[in-house]
């Protein structure tokens, strides 16, 4: 059936702007950087003009060539939606800020000069799987967007050059490959159950019924896989390790968020009638396993970017622990909005650190900890960075970690879930112990100080600017928790009636 | 006879860390073994289906501007699909290039002998004319861009064993030919807000034309990017 | 038995069975063959479940999802390949073991 649907064009330009962009710095080949830049500020505002419109005007949908689900694809656009669109664009932009000072042209030929041309055009393509996989309101579209977003990333891994990073790039994408596959597998089955590929009509015709199950388990364990939660997350530090800085930044930051974003919405807005306490339980306990197992192998590691990946697992545990608080009561924000603002927060605060790691390995070609003396007197924008970055991933007052922490703690309390609480408390105390552990190594004043490069302003500054946005949403929490409930998007109801 | 450069003894295949686990084998055995039973259990009690959405489709086919179901739910309902998945090959192929940039070419220039290349002179176009031959005719019947694409990308590497001709690392052309599929559909689906304020909704007149247009666009970067992944795997 | 059950039973088989092999097997290379394996079993009940739709021409949508998972799937196939190319070449030429001529 043909129904006019006018729906905000950025919904669908967000994503066609960044593969042009793609295709033109393809083309062109001379001055990457600038085209890049040029191409980041115009998605970024896109998506500041789509949340702007959100605030304003409530939801956004938009049936794709004119046709309405479930013969077409919608996208769709709520507050969730917006908030993960609006922290994409916002990382995304000082990564091509940080990018662009990475990937400098004059850097020796075989270190990073040539694999400038192609950071550019691969990053564009991540930035559009983002977007696309963030507004997308169906299943099969959601399987095509990660796979482009998994390929990107993995092509984006591999631009050190260097056997390890080739290693860990096969590893990730072959990982990935089979969390898409069986994502695809759960689709397959959603559709011989159901016979339509929407959401809406999806959550209105889902019951617990065995090819329901079975469709849930198969996309969950996909998802899972694609967002390292542990034990399926081996192969994230090696990756991450091994990527270049500006690279380890986006994937650290976005993109394990982006297949928990789109498993939180099938959770809570497809499957609802369908999931169970006890299955809530499952990616529950293994995040809780994650925040442990995550933080103590960051206590061991021996380099910065190292300590920084496994953070990463760590946090990412946190945030599957959403499953089994939210499914008790899921219209409550608490435990909900807890694990958005945590997205939000380490978003900023991860790629911060990542940032300042790639700042350190460039200044004094290594980034092992031990050797980490001093570094606050060269480096001290850097070192700042990381300190505000530490704050937040600590959990403490008044950054953007400790808002989303505490909204979970309260959330766990509520069940009242014990184990929960306690891990949330465990995991804080283990993140204060790795984050101090760079610190007593890099704030001691040494007078013999190891060779050192400068590295240009804007690496410094962009890692400054994110950590301090960490520091800021936990400032201005109260405005972006209403704004995420516009459209009261974990209510079932709501995606049918939403929308002109 | 075919001359070659003798190649260096390979390398042996590397392994993954699955190896180092002498006890994952029997546990994934196991596991595929209830994945199986579980997943065979549920198709079996898959509930009657609703043939609600084929019915919609045939429907809606005559507003789609092609006569073909398939290809209407491919570039014309669900177009955005196929939008991200032409990005998807062009990414391959940019990856592809990226991870190998710093790799030597050691494409081993073959002399074939001239039978073949006199055979590929005979085969070579009723190749191409069979891809196009395909594109046309996926408006009615199975065909369109994929198929077409395969068959010429096919064409352009078995042009490669039988004349030993081998393209150059990197060119212009080459770039705009590989982009062209992706420029193209991003092109009409914004060029169609002219005409009705939605992405990729084609105006019902022109829907024919417009799926032709992308479709050709589609082909030949279809082409471009197989034959490209081709030669690079070749070169690794 | 209907034929589209059959088919359907054995693309769930495949792809048990493919992804017994991506995750147990020992080399990469046999890793993304076991993928493909599993790719097939999918795009093979997919077929099957537009069959079953019970209407006189088969369901098109899960044949547009195949076509458009055949794509995925090689993009992704070449790309691994590719990468494990690469990494036989960089392993290979740090190796201990002298290349030796036949």
């Amino acid at each position: 059936m043909i129904e006019r649907a006018i729906g905000a064009p950025e919904m669908a330009l967000v994503v066609a702007v960044p593969l042009l962009a793609a295709c033109a710095i393809l083309l062109v080949r001379r001055r990457t950087a600038v085209l890049g830049m040029v191409a980041s500020l115009a998605i970024a505002a896109l998506a500041g003009c789509l949340i702007w419109r959100i605030a304003q005007e409530g939801p956004q949908r938009m049936n794709l060539g004119g046709w309405s689900a479930p013969l077409g694809i919608t996208l769709y656009a709520d507050g969730l939606s917006g908030w993960m669109l609006g922290t994409t664009a916002l990382i995304a932009l000082f990564v091509s800020v940080y990018g662009s000072g990475y990937f400098h042209r004059n850097q020796p030929a075989t270190q990073f000069g040539g694999t400038a041309n192609f950071f550019w055009p691969l990053w564009m393509f991540l930035w559009a799987a983002l977007n696309a996989l963030i507004l997308s309101a169906d299943v099969f579209n959601i399987y095509v967007a990660l796979e482009l977003l998994g390929l990107s990333s993995v092509a984006l891994v591999t631009l050190s050059q260097a056997a390890p990073a080739v290693s860990a790039a096969v590893r990730y994408l072959l990982v990935s490959l089979i969390g898409s596959l069986s994502y695809l597998m759960g689709t397959a089955f959603l559709y011989a159950g159901a016979g339509t590929l929407g959401f809406k009509e999806l959550a209105s015709i889902l019951h617990p019924e065995s090819f329901s199950f079975a469709a849930l388990a198969l996309m969950s364990t996909g998802l899972c896989m694609k967002s390292a939660l542990f034990p399926l997350h081996f192969w994230l530090p090696p990756a991450h390790e091994n990527a270049p800085a500006p690279v380890s930044a986006a994937l650290s930051a976005l993109v394990v968020k982006a297949s928990f974003f789109v498993m939180l919405r099938l959770w809570f807005s497809v499957f609802d009638r369908v999931v169970t306490e006890e299955a809530a339980m499952v990616p529950g306990i293994l995040g809780a396993a994650a925040v442990i197992a995550g933080s103590v192998q960051a206590l061991s590691a021996q380099r910065l970017k190292q300590l920084v990946a496994y953070s990463t697992v760590a946090q990412v545990g946190y945030l599957f622990m959403v499953f089994p608080l939210g499914v008790l009561n899921p219209s409550s924000w608490t435990a909900v909005g807890g694990a958005l603002y945590l997205v939000s927060a380490h978003a900023c605060a991860k790629a911060a650190a990542f940032m300042v790691a790639g700042n350190v390995l460039r200044a004094y070609g290594h980034d092992r900890i031990e050797d980490l003396r001093g570094v606050v007197q060269q480096m001290p924008v850097s070192m700042f960075a990381f300190a505000v970055a530490g704050v937040s991933l600590i959990g403490l007052p008044p950054s953007g970690g400790f808002i989303a922490k505490w909204l979970l703690l309260t959330a766990a309390l509520e069940g009242p879930e014990w184990g929960f609480a306690a891990v949330i408390v465990a995991g804080g105390l283990l993140a204060t112990a790795y984050i101090f552990r760079v610190f007593s190594r890099s704030f001691r004043n040494v007078t013999d100080l190891g060779d050192f490069k400068k590295i240009p302003a804007r690496m410094e500054w962009s890692a400054l600017t994110l950590s301090l946005c960490s520091m800021l949403l936990g400032l201005t929490a109260t405005h972006v928790l209403e704004f995420m409930q516009a459209g009261t998007p974990l209510i079932r109801v709501a995606m049918m009636e939403a929308g002109p | 006879m075919l001359t070659e450069i003798k190649p260096k003894r390979a390398p042996s295949l590397p392994e993954s860390p699955a190896a180092g686990f002498p006890f994952l084998r029997p546990a994934a055995a196991v596991s595929a073994l209830l994945l199986f039973g579980v997943l065979w259990e549920a198709f079996r009690v898959l509930p009657t289906p609703r043939a609600s959405l084929p019915n919609l489709v045939r429907e809606t086919l005559p507003l789609s501007g092609v006569a073909n179901p398939v290809t209407a739910v491919i570039l014309n309902f669900r177009s955005y699909d196929t939008l991200i998945e032409i990005a998807v090959l062009l990414l391959t192929v940019i990856g592809a290039r990226a991870a190998t940039a710093s790799a030597g070419a050691r494409l081993s220039r073959s002399v074939p002998e001239p039978f073949l290349a006199a055979f590929f002179r005979l085969l070579g176009p009723l190749i191409i004319v069979i891809a196009g031959y395909l594109l046309w005719i996926g408006k009615h019947a199975p065909g369109g861009a994929f198929q077409a694409g395969s068959l010429l990308g096919s064409a352009a590497i078995l042009g490669m064993f039988c004349t030993g001709w081998a393209p150059p690392a990197e060119s212009g052309c080459q770039a705009a030919v590989l982009c062209l599929g992706t420029i193209l559909f991003c092109a009409v689906g914004m060029g169609t807000y002219l005409a009705e304020p939605n992405f990729l909704h084609y105006p019902i007149p022109w829907a024919g034309t417009l799926i032709l247009v992308i479709e050709t666009g589609c082909t030949l970067s279809i082409a471009a990017a197989l034959f490209v992944l081709f030669t690079i795997c070749r070169r690794t | 038995m209907e034929p589209s059950d059959l088919y359907g039973s054995v693309g769930i088989a495949l792809f048990a069975l493919g992804i017994y092999g991506a995750t147990a097997l020992g080399q990469f290379m046999r890793q993304v063959l076991a993928l493909n394996v599993a790719g097939t079993g999918v795009f093979m009940f997919l077929i099957a479940i537009a069959h079953r739709a019970g209407t006189p021409v088969p369901d098109p949508v899960p044949h547009a999802m195949v076509l458009t998972g055949i794509v995925v799937a090689v993009s992704a196939t070449a790309f691994i390949l590719v990468l494990i190319g690469r990494l036989r070449d960089l392993s290979g030429s740090s190796s201990a073991q002298d290349d030796r001529d036949d």
